[in-house]
This record gives C-alpha cells, sequence and structure tokens, in this order.
C-alpha cells in the first residue's frame, strides 16, 4: 500500500459526499474514485469488448436458456 | 527464510446449485441426502460456509458482483428483452473495475477458465483477466460444438443435423440445452497441463441450469422419458403461464437431484484431475434455483432464499471450519486474493452480519442477516423472520418495528452509496470524454 497526502479542504468535501453512505473513511472513497478514473482511461469499455458471435446467435443462446423471460 | 509458494487456486461455480442440496448444508432435510458426497466431504475437510449469499438471484445479477465486488449502477433503460443492453451493461461493469481474475494476473497467476454461460463471455468482457479464455457453446471458436455433451445421441444428432442443408427444428438454437461436463473435461485437463504455476483456473458449468439434462450414467431418479417429459412440461407452464400438476413438479425435483448427482461428479473429476497440483480450490454456486417455492420453477427476478441462500466451500489451506456466519459472495475477490497468500487465510474476515443482494435492474434489494431479510420492492416493503417463517411467507413489519428500520437505513446507506458510485462513474466518462475531444 501507498499512502497519500490529500488537503484538508479535499477531506473535508469527502467526508461531507460520504456521510450516511457505507464508505469507511476518505480514504476509502478517494481509492474508488482514483481507481474509476483509472480504469476509464485504461480501458474504453465500448471499444474493448470483442464480437466474436453474431447477434443472432447470442439472442438464440440467451432464449434457450430462459434469460429473455420474465 | 525462504516464503511458500502462491498456492494454485482452483475455482468452481456450478449455475443454479441450491445449498440445501448439499449435503454439507442441508443433511437431514429431505432433498439433500447422499447427493453431494464428494461436495460434503471437502467442504468438511476445508472450510464450510453454510450461510454464503449470492448477491443477485441470477447470473446477470451475480456473477458480474461476486466477480468485481461491487454492484452494477443503475441503468433507467434496462429490459428484460434488451439482452444486448444487458449485455452491454455487464461489459461496462467487467471493464470499470479490475476485477478477480485480472487482480491474480496481476499477482503473477497464470489464468484459465472453461465458462459455459452466455453472460460471461467476450462480449461482456469476461476474457479480460484471463491469459486463456475458452467459452463453451455450440457457436463457439475456443470448443467445437461436439464437446458439448458425450452423449452418443447428441453427437449423432448434431453430425446429422449439421449436415442437413436447413435447420428445420432449431437445433443449432438447442444445442446450448445439452451443454454437459462430461463432453469438455478432457479439453480442461489438457489445458490444466500446459498451465505454467501458479495457475488460477475457473470452471463455470451449466449442469445444474434448466433444462436439466443429465447423462444417464448420473440419473439415479429419472429415466431419459422422465427427464425430457419434465422439461417439457416446465417450458409448457413457463410460456402457458400455467400451474404445473404436481406429478410433474415431483418429476422436476427428481431431474434437478440428478443434476445436482452430476455436479458432484464434475468436482470429483476436478479434485481428481487437479491433485498433482496441490491446489487450494473454492467452490460455490452463483445463485439458487426455485423448485415450486412462491409458484416459480427455475431462477425468477425475486430474492427468496431459493433464489440466494448458495453452498460456498474452500479446500485445501491449512484451514478447517464451519462457519455459520454470513458470507456474501460479493466479498469473494478479496477471499481469493487473501488465499494467495500460504497462511493467510482467515474465514470469519470475510463473513458480514448484514448482505445485500439485488435483482438485475436494481429495483428490488434485499438486506439480509441470518435470522431477518428485509425485501424493499417498489411497492414498499417486506421484513421475512428466516428463523419461524422459513418460508417466507408473513410480513412481520409491525411486529418488529426497529429490525425492520435498523434494515432499512442499510439499504438507504447502500443505495446512497451506489448513487455516490454512479455519479463518480458519470463524471468520470464525461471528464475523459471532454479530455479525448480535446487531443
Amino acid at each position: 500500500m501507498t499512502e497519500i497526502s490529500l488537503s484538508d479542504d479535499l477531506a473535508e468535501r469527502i467526508e461531507g459526499r460520504i456521510d450516511g453512505t457505507e464508505f469507511d473513511g476518505v480514504d476509502e472513497y478517494a481509492e474508488f474514485v482514483l481507481g474509476e478514473v483509472l480504469a476509464r482511461v485504461e480501458h474504453d469499455a465500448a471499444e474493448s469488448r470483442e464480437e466474436t458471435a453474431s447477434r443472432e446467435q447470442v439472442q438464440n443462446r440467451l432464449q434457450s436458456l430462459g434469460y429473455l423471460e420474465e | 527464510m525462504a516464503t511458500d509458494p502462491a498456492p494454485n487456486l482452483v475455482f468452481v461455480t456450478v449455475d443454479s446449485l441450491r445449498a440445501d442440496h448439499c449435503g454439507y448444508v442441508g443433511a437431514g432435510t429431505g432433498p439433500a441426502d447422499d447427493l453431494t458426497p464428494t461436495i460434503d466431504r471437502l467442504a468438511d475437510d476445508g472450510v464450510a460456509f453454510t450461510q454464503a449469499v449470492a448477491p443477485g438471484p441470477r447470473t446477470p445479477s451475480s456473477v458480474p458482483v461476486f466477480f468485481t465486488g461491487e454492484f452494477m449502477s443503475d441503468d433507467p433503460d434496462w429490459t428484460m428483452a434488451d439482452w444486448q443492453g444487458r449485455q452491454g451493461r455487464i461489459g461496462r461493469h467487467m471493464a470499470r473495475f479490475t476485477h478477480l481474475s485480472e487482480r491474480l494476473q496481476r499477482r503473477g497467476y497464470e489464468t484459465a477458465t472453461f465458462t459455459a454461460n452466455p453472460w460471461t463471455t467476450r462480449e461482456s468482457n469476461f476474457h479480460l483477466g484471463f491469459d486463456d479464455f475458452n467459452e463453451v457453446s455450440a457457436d463457439s471458436d475456443d470448443v467445437q460444438s461436439s464437446y458439448l455433451s458425450d452423449s452418443t445421441l447428441f453427437k449423432l444428432a448434431d453430425a446429422g443435423m449439421e449436415a442437413l442443408p436447413v435447420d428445420p427444428v432449431g437445433w443449432a438454437d438447442k444445442k446450448e440445452w445439452f451443454s454437459q461436463w462430461t463432453g469438455y473435461f478432457e479439453l480442461l485437463q489438457e489445458r490444466l497441463a500446459d498451465l505454467s504455476e501458479p495457475f488460477f483456473l475457473w470452471a463455470f458449468v451449466l449442469d445444474s441450469h434448466q433444462p436439466y439434462i443429465t447423462p444417464r450414467r448420473f440419473r439415479e431418479e429419472c429415466a431419459a422419458w422422465e427427464m425430457y417429459y419434465s422439461i417439457l412440461r416446465y417450458w409448457h407452464g413457463e410460456t402457458a403461464d400455467e400451474a404445473i400438476p404436481p406429478h410433474a413438479r415431483k418429476m422436476i425435483a427428481a431431474t434437478y437431484r440428478d443434476a445436482v448427482r452430476s455436479v458432484d461428479a464434475f468436482v470429483d473429476a476436478v479434485r481428481e484431475a487437479t491433485a498433482p497440483y496441490d491446489p487450494v480450490t473454492v467452490f460455490c454456486s452463483d445463485h439458487g434455483e426455485a423448485l415450486g417455492e412462491h409458484g416459480n420453477f427455475g431462477h425468477e427476478q425475486t430474492l427468496y432464499e431459493e433464489n440466494l441462500r448458495v453452498p460456498c466451500f474452500v479446500h485445501g489451506t491449512d484451514t478447517s471450519a464451519t462457519v455459520r456466519e454470513q458470507l456474501p459472495l460479493r466479498g469473494l475477490p478479496e477471499l481469493l486474493v487473501e488465499l494467495t497468500e500460504p497462511g493467510a487465510f482467515a474465514p470469519r474476515r470475510h463473513t458480514r452480519p448484514f448482505a445485500v443482494s439485488q435483482i438485475e435492474n436494481n429495483r428490488v434489494t434485499a438486506v439480509r442477516t441470518t435470522r431477518w431479510k428485509l425485501v424493499t420492492r417498489e411497492d414498499g416493503a417486506r421484513l421475512y423472520d428466516l428463523q419461524a417463517d422459513p418460508d417466507e411467507t408473513d410480513d412481520v413489519q409491525t411486529d418488529y418495528p426497529a429490525v425492520a428500520s435498523a434494515l432499512a437505513d442499510l439499504r438507504d446507506r447502500h443505495e446512497a452509496t451506489q448513487a455516490e458510485k454512479g455519479a463518480t462513474e458519470t463524471a468520470t466518462a464525461d471528464l475523459v470524454t471532454a479530455e479525448r475531444g480535446s487531443l
């Protein structure tokens, strides 16, 4: 684990946002947000999805296993 | 002083396996007796979790969550029929978070999988983090469709249908029903031999997913005609929205038990094949299965115990225990990462007094303890006393207002957290898009 420092102002603002949530503290929130940004920069979700099966094949497979019914 | 090397990890996930159909959880309750001798033995020898809880009642609401440790963000446009939207949502979720296979890959593990479920594919980004990704399906480039099953009848039918210029009976769509571990297990063994250590192998099998088509050698209760009749009766009941008569219900339950026997045989085969590599094995189901409870069969968008209670054990560490505290499967990434350090595994570190589960569109939420469950739908909340009312029929909010209030607070905190996480996702997406636009 690596420690980073946040300004008091930033830490206060984060504390205000995490009140009433499941975030355990400022560091957990900061790690989450940084992870979010990195993931977005490292992966473009729309571009990284491979399409190796035809749409009809995928739909038929999901249909046959009951995944498209309420 | 030299440290012990990281152990090989084998993660077995079984689709739609009920906890109460595994003897180490449901022994003495009837259906579980003698169904799962291998699972029971490994659970007894290792760490057996008797209160493992799935984060969702179906694969798309469960597996992405226990692979990432995060619930999926809301999608206001979600509909059941929009499979492309649903698949895209899972794909964005898997790309957004560093998930289980990626975490292990970054720790130096060679990662491989054989996965038979249509929601855990390349299209939904489940290949990320796997050095060797094998999708088991009728149209997979990884595994020929002849490996879906080792049944002679299936192979003959498949060869015959493939030779026809047209597909008069829709065989291409129905081949998935016959996906059985016995068909592709030899491929799994071949891949296993090629893996460098330490390796992480994830096997996700569909054998206890409906329709419950089970190889003859594992069927102890149903003949082939009974198995196929129960499938037809099940599908007729679903499509005609009719109640399934008692004799058919009994037959469906019996075919399910035979499917569970096949799953136990798979676990035994994996145990034997991986024994030379001395792995740590984690076993779980992704969700349960209804067999007539609350008027449901299969896995609907409901959060009853039959949908959420799953078996889970860890075998091959130096720890043996029966853990009766609640284990949310959402914590599996942390559990598996802990297993990479010999001697570090502390089973109860991963238990929680409260577990949250949601249906796929996040519009129904359950907050569960080992005794209580508060289920919140769009039309209100219901509190169930799981000990006094295991069938979850009576809402006891007015009898236990303090319990209902406490669980509602937890639900609200969960929703506030998800809202905040969704806001950061949107803000980040806008930021990156704007940055790219300015380049």
